[in-house]
């Protein structure tokens, strides 16, 4: 037994749990690694805080910007939004420059940030970023956000496993939870990262000029040296480790400028 | 079979608890443990593994669950041609919830906390012979009444931990607490006119604590290994007996009363488990369990075996399967020895679970059975054959949230 011990602590990682997942569990794991029901749940539980939102900030009252940017969202989600999610963008009316990302596909971006952006790309940049998020899951992943089935088996499960109303009454302070998450601190750095990968090959591959993802970091450089915009300082990686994540991307991906479309930016965002 | 002559009050002393602390798997706990015959040392990735391994609760894959586990539970016992030339029996049926637990998964630790009734039975008999003719002294009716009530119980905390990707550690520490009581009258009715009666009551209260320490490790894809070791460690156990007897031939009753702080010795616990998982709708594994008793002579050490599988016929539905030894610590009966029971069983355990997304239900039974010696004569080293037949069925249910 000693032998087999020291075996065992001085052994190599090597990963080896995945062989005590049974059938059931791989199921539930296999493709997406959620199930129906979660996304059942992740859609009812952002409808809830996109509307808890809007209840603190109102929509900014300019239907042709709304519409602009609900149309130019809805164009790239269906290209690399999650197929299952209908996805919903809108502007509210706070000079904040940030964007939220709910659960479910209900993407907020702040007045104060679209008036920083000068060109569609940047905006298609915001709003790939934000997508990225929901389809990642973060904030339904740090809250822990799972479905509740209807079957029979659960409910049996649940009345003999000693399931209780308190447990569905902590479901619904996560609602609370998530405002703190959104509005005070911010997903991980790492998600930030992640999130700004995927909004940079969402540019390039709709054709956008990737160059404009840095101009943007670089507009928000000077409000965070202008003390604005204190989330996105105290959330987000530094403005230089990001703008270096889009260079590479532009060395590894030569090619020619892509498009901003700044004029039609201009006639919606900024009439 | 031969008759064993009756002598008077035989039938007093020897009696023990149903729920004996000579066997150490009287109750298989948690639902997939269970029907897989207690070979789950290795396994343990659920909230029974706080005690059957708790380094497995570092395996559970669910981030937090509660998982709980309810038994009828049956017992028969014979003792054969025990009295005159007719057999004694002794049943016990008890509807027992007897497991619950949670389990809370963390960045790099999983702790658990859990409730366990290891060991319980209730048996109530009423029982009335006549006609005794074999006996020492002829006897026209003998009637007994016992009542007898065992049940240990188990709470506490379990903590786990990987070490690295192969390998676990964790750790329970139980508040045992056991009660036993026995209510039991005696009336004896000689064909010569005369009688003799005794009642007497006893109640033993322990408390205690069992910490158990575990070990998992899995040196190659598919194998894991697990190794446990536990004591239950007493703390007090206060034994209060009364006795009111009238012998024959006498025209009193005479009462006494014994109070005693004697703790029974608990052996040191060594489990070592083997699970082999060749794809995800196939386990089969194995135990092997130790109890020592240190230099104590009324006690043997004892080895016992169990081997269990799962097959998923698909990814919402299991069968399970087992068999199990459940071999007593108690010697065999001697001629200078007195009042020992000596019964090995041996059982097979069966289960179904439904699973669906965020839970499974299990419906399971264990049956077991042994033959063996007892020496059930106040006195006497007499021996009667016993023949002892358990029957269990189970429900429990894996809630994730």
């Amino acid at each position: 037994m000693i032998t087999l011990l020291l075996a065992a602590l001085l052994g190599t990682a090597n990963a080896s749990e995945n062989f005590r997942m049974r059938a059931p569990k791989v199921a539930q794991l296999r493709g997406v690694g959620y199930t129906p029901a979660d996304v059942k749940a992740e859609i009812e539980f952002g409808r809830g805080l996109a509307a808890r939102i809007l209840n603190t900030y109102p929509l900014v009252e300019n239907p042709q910007l709304q519409r602009y940017v609900a149309t130019l969202g809805a164009g790239l989600a269906a290209q690399v939004g999650r197929p299952e999610l209908t996805f919903h963008f809108a502007v509210i009316d706070t000079p904040d420059v940030n964007a939220y990302a709910c659960p479910g596909g209900y993407i907020l971006l702040t007045h104060g940030l679209v008036k920083l952006l000068s060109n569609e790309a940047e905006l298609v940049g915001v709003l790939a970023h934000e997508i990225a998020h929901v389809n990642e899951r973060h904030v339904v992943k740090k809250l822990k956000l799972k479905g509740k089935s209807d079957s029979a088996v659960d409910g049996l499960g649940a009345m003999i496993g000693g399931a209780t109303a308190s447990f569905r009454v902590a479901i619904q302070t996560l609602n609370a939870q998530a405002m703190k998450l959104l509005f005070e601190e911010g997903l991980m750095s790492s998600e930030e990262t992640d999130a700004d990968k995927t909004a940079i090959r969402a540019m390039h591959a709709t054709g956008y000029d990737v160059a404009a993802w840095n101009t943007l970091l670089e507009k928000l450089r000077r409000n965070l040296e202008a003390g604005q915009a204190r989330v996105l300082a105290k959330t987000h990686p530094k403005v230089d480790d990001r703008v270096r994540l889009v260079r590479a991307f532009m060395k590894n991906n030569p090619g020619p400028a892509g498009r901003t479309n700044e004029q039609r930016f201009q006639r919606y965002a900024h009439p | 079979m031969r008759t064993l002559k009756l002598a008077p009050l035989c039938l007093l002393a020897a009696i023990s608890a149903h729920a004996d602390m000579e066997h150490q798997k009287n109750t298989l706990i948690g639902g997939r443990a269970a029907t897989m015959g207690g070979a789950y040392t290795a396994i343990s990735d659920d909230a029974s593994g706080a005690f059957h391994n708790p380094a497995g609760l570092a395996w559970a894959t669910t981030s937090s669950f509660s998982g709980s586990a309810n038994a009828y539970s049956t017992s028969n016992t014979v003792y054969d041609k025990a009295i005159d030339n007719q057999d004694w029996r002794r049943d016990s049926a008890n509807l027992k919830p007897n497991f619950f637990g949670v389990v809370q998964k963390f960045k790099k630790s999983t702790f658990a906390f859990s409730y366990a009734l290891t060991d319980s039975k209730v048996e109530h008999q009423d029982q009335i012979w006549q006609g005794l003719t074999g006996t020492v002294d002829p006897i026209d009716v003998y009637v007994l009444n016992l009542h007898t009530e065992d049940n240990t119980y188990l709470v506490g905390p379990s903590w786990s931990t990987k070490l690295n990707d192969k390998t676990s550690i964790g750790a329970s520490l139980f508040y045992h607490y056991r009660v036993y009581r026995r209510a039991q009258s005696q009336l004896l009715q000689y064909t010569d006119g005369d009688d003799e009666a005794s009642y007497n009551n006893l109640t033993k209260k322990e408390k205690g604590l069992r910490p158990k320490i575990g070990f998992m490790f899995s040196p190659k894809d598919k194998w894991s290994f697990g190794a446990t070791l536990a004591k239950t460690e007493l703390v007090t156990a206060l034994t209060d007996a009364q006795e009111n007897e009238k012998a024959k031939g006498a025209s009193v009753y005479s009462f006494a009363q014994v109070k005693s702080g004697r703790k029974r010795r608990t052996p040191v616990e060594l489990e070592t488990g083997v699970a082999y998982f060749p794809n995800a709708f196939m386990l089969v594994s194995a135990n092997l369990d130790y109890a020592y008793f240190a230099d104590d002579s009324t006690h043997d050490d004892v080895i016992n075996l169990s081997l269990g599988a799962e097959w998923f016929l698909s990814e919402k539905h299991a069968f399970r399967g087992g068999l199990f030894t459940n071999r007593t610590n108690i010697p065999e009966p001697t001629r200078s020895s007195r009042a020992r029971e000596h019964i090995d069983l041996y059982g097979l355990t069966a289960g179904y679970t439904m699973y669906s997304q965020q839970s499974s239900v299990t419906f399971g039974t264990i049956a077991s059975r042994g033959e063996g010696k007892a020496q059930i004569y106040t006195g006497s080293g007499a021996e009667a054959d016993v023949t002892r037949t358990t029957l269990d069925f189970l429900i429990s249910a894996d809630y994730g949230f």
